[in-house]
């Protein structure tokens, strides 16, 4: 594949699809604006880097989901994170939310949550992913992915106090 | 009673169209150079320590541009205080519409895979291997990490870096860009030992012009 090629395809991918992996990533990252730019950044070099393979699968916008999110995963499970890998100032791609103190009081619940079942209530809830979708977003199987599920949900049951359905 | 899938969207706020592509496209590119390099040096050396030796010699070492600024030079090795004579010098060919980044003459022998706004590819006729895999050809490629090798000065009074890793069967060519005529960055000629001559390989990075479009990989 012409580089040209390359570079043409993925910029048309980024316009398309870097706000939505923007605010997946703020969501994941429960509202880090710089953390979640860098998680975008590192999703999106790796997928740069393996375009053609990305091509050929046919999925480019799950393989990107999955890639940040296992980002996430991944960076969350060493000791210390180390934000100087950031390699330029964060974009201000992601305008403020529309409500923000609701944001940032869903956020701060968010916060409370253990990265993985934070991972778990965005891809379920927020891109509606099923739950063996979610398990192989997470390299885990559906059962924890349940499990998982109900804890996140009592504890944003608990914090925001509402009525959320315990599995879909 | 407001819905989860509804409070997070609230969450993730409103997203802004994208209007620059380019420093993703960027990053992308200097990260495929690094990997297309590893993957080279890799081939050609097994796991062997003189591999890591050959990378360094490229200037490939993974640090962070901000972090290793073009400027500074490392200690090199003087080989001789005498001027090297440069190699016959060969017009390179006045660039077209089609060409990115670098351009060279191509040797006798030799031909051009490929190239993109960093790299320039040149294989033996015939080659059907991917553009991607740097083994057994010869790469020039436009970089921002300090120069290593043996410093030598040539006639013109242009300095090159030489590092010939007889163990890995590469070695490598360097020079500064010109400036302010072209983009700042060091570049640097990958190429198998006993593929073309030291004379050769000078030439070809001396005589290489970097077009204004060429972006340079770092780490």
């Amino acid at each position: 594949m012409r580089s040209i090629d390359r570079d043409t395809e993925f910029a048309e991918f980024v316009t398309a699809q870097r706000p939505t992996l923007l605010r997946l990533a703020r969501l994941l990252t429960a509202g880090d604006p710089a953390y979640a730019e860098d998680l975008v950044q590192t999703t999106l070099t790796r997928l740069y880097v393996h375009w053609p393979r990305v091509r050929r699968a046919g999925n480019p916008v799950g393989y990107a989901r999955t890639a940040l999110t296992h980002a996430f995963v991944d960076e969350q499970r060493r000791a210390h994170r180390r934000r100087e890998h950031l390699t330029e100032t964060p974009r201000e791609t992601t305008a403020p939310a529309t409500d923000p103190d609701l944001a940032d009081v869903v956020l701060g619940a968010l916060r409370g949550l253990p990265p993985r079942q934070r991972a778990v209530v965005v891809l379920r809830h927020w891109l509606d992913l099923d739950t063996t979708e979610t398990a192989r977003a997470l390299g885990c199987t559906t059962g924890t992915v349940k499990s998982q599920n109900a804890k996140a949900l009592a504890h944003l049951r608990a914090t925001l106090d509402l009525t959320l359905e315990d599995q879909r | 009673m407001n819905d989860l899938s509804d409070l997070l969207d609230r969450a993730a706020g409103q997203a802004d169209a994208v209007h620059d592509t380019r420093p993703d496209v960027v990053r992308g590119r200097r990260a495929l150079a690094r990997t297309r390099l590893r993957r080279t040096a890799l081939g050609a050396v097994g796991i062997a320590a003189v591999g890591v030796v050959g990378l360094a010699a490229t200037g490939i070492g993974g640090r962070d541009r901000d972090a290793a600024p073009v400027a500074t030079d490392p200690p090199t090795v003087e080989t001789t205080s005498a001027p090297t004579t440069d190699p016959t010098p060969s017009p390179t060919p006045p660039p077209s519409a089609n060409h990115v980044g670098i351009v060279t003459n191509t040797p006798p022998g030799w031909q051009v895979q490929g190239n993109d706004p960093s790299t320039l590819v040149m294989a033996r006729p015939g080659d059907t291997s991917s553009r991607d895999d740097f083994g057994g050809k010869l790469v020039l490629m436009l970089t921002s990490n300090p120069p290593s090798g043996q410093k030598r000065v040539l006639d013109t009074g242009r300095v090159v870096w030489v590092d010939r890793s007889a163990q890995s069967g590469y070695s490598t060519v360097a020079v500064r860009t010109r400036q302010p005529a072209e983009p700042e960055g060091l570049l640097v000629l990958q190429f198998p030992t006993d593929a073309i001559s030291e004379q050769q390989a000078i030439s070809l990075v001396t005589d290489a012009l970097v077009l204004r479009d060429a972006v340079p990989v770092e780490g």
